[in-house]
């Protein structure tokens, strides 16, 4: 089915086209739900946004797309969930640098002294065949701090660019990059510990 | 020359193409004769990449849930 189609279902509320939207976007959208308000609320606060989607769709303009306005819906009911706890995602979780990492390097010429090793596959599906792998990552994922995990999440999971993560999240285009970037190399060092060890 | 520490720490800007063009020459030069760079980057991205697909991931059971809901929500009234 084309897009603007589906969209004049959707609009309509039709119960069909919405059921395969909620298929194909239910996994994305839980996924950002749980790095702002963590697992024990995701389900929750998906739910709601669900609800408030079903509401909201035949007043959809198309201005942005299905996709990013799914994401708005969801970030909204998180942080009137974080409000309601008091709490926001705010710069002081920047914590987190990897010091042991650069120990990897001779501090005299940058080399590598510790290189990095091969891992068994080089897809995302191949990786997790080796199951415990991927509740590892989950596991480390949900233990980042939590502006790391949300920044991480919205660029990997939902794609965003990096100035729509800057807006989303009122953070700068700096620390967006150092966020990132810490999370990503935080992730790296627990896929090559399994690889190495087979141990989370 | 670039050591394979400032390769690694522009890791991130690399995946995520925000180098400055020189910056982006200095990095492809260094992966041309550093295969440990090489794969340090790949696996960088992997990782990412690996861990997201793992956090989409939820049970089926959760999707009828929603589904449940929204057949139970009244419809729009102003819709035909
Ligand atoms: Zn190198």
């Amino acid at each position: 089915m084309d897009e603007s189609k589906q969209l004049e279902l959707l609009r309509q509320q039709d119960k069909q086209a919405f059921a395969a939207l909620v298929r194909a976007q239910h996994g994305k959208l839980k996924a950002v739900a749980r790095a702002m308000v963590g697992s024990a609320e995701a389900e929750e606060v998906v739910q709601e946004a669900w609800l408030s989607a079903w509401r909201a769709l035949p007043a959809f303009e198309g201005r942005s797309s299905l996709k990013t306005w799914l994401t708005r819906i969801v970030m909204n009911a998180a942080h009137s969930r974080l409000r309601r706890r008091d709490q926001t995602l705010s710069l002081d979780q920047i914590a987190g640098e990897n010091p042991s990492f650069w120990d990897r390097f001779n501090p005299d010429d940058g080399h590598w002294q510790q290189m990095p090793i091969s891992w068994r596959s080089d897809r995302p599906d191949g990786l997790l065949q080796q199951t415990e792998l991927g509740d590892c990552l989950q596991k480390n994922l949900d233990r980042l701090p939590a502006l790391q995990q949300a920044v991480f999440t919205l660029r990997h999971v939902e794609e965003l660019e990096l100035d729509d993560i800057c807006n989303e999240l009122n953070v700068s285009a700096s620390n967006v990059r150092v966020l990132l970037h810490r999370a990503r190399l935080k992730l790296f060092q627990v896929a090559e510990h399994y690889q190495e060890t087979g141990e989370c | 020359m670039l050591s394979c520490k400032e390769v690694t720490q522009r890791a991130g800007d690399w995946t995520d193409g925000t180098l400055s063009l020189k910056q982006k020459l200095a990095v492809r030069l260094h992966l041309l004769i550093c295969v440990f760079c090489r794969r340090f980057l790949r696996q960088y991205k992997l990782a990412a990449e690996t861990t997201a697909l793992q956090a989409c991931q939820h049970d089926h059971h959760e999707v009828e849930k929603v589904l449940k809901m929204i057949d139970d929500a009244p419809r729009d009234q102003h819709l035909p």
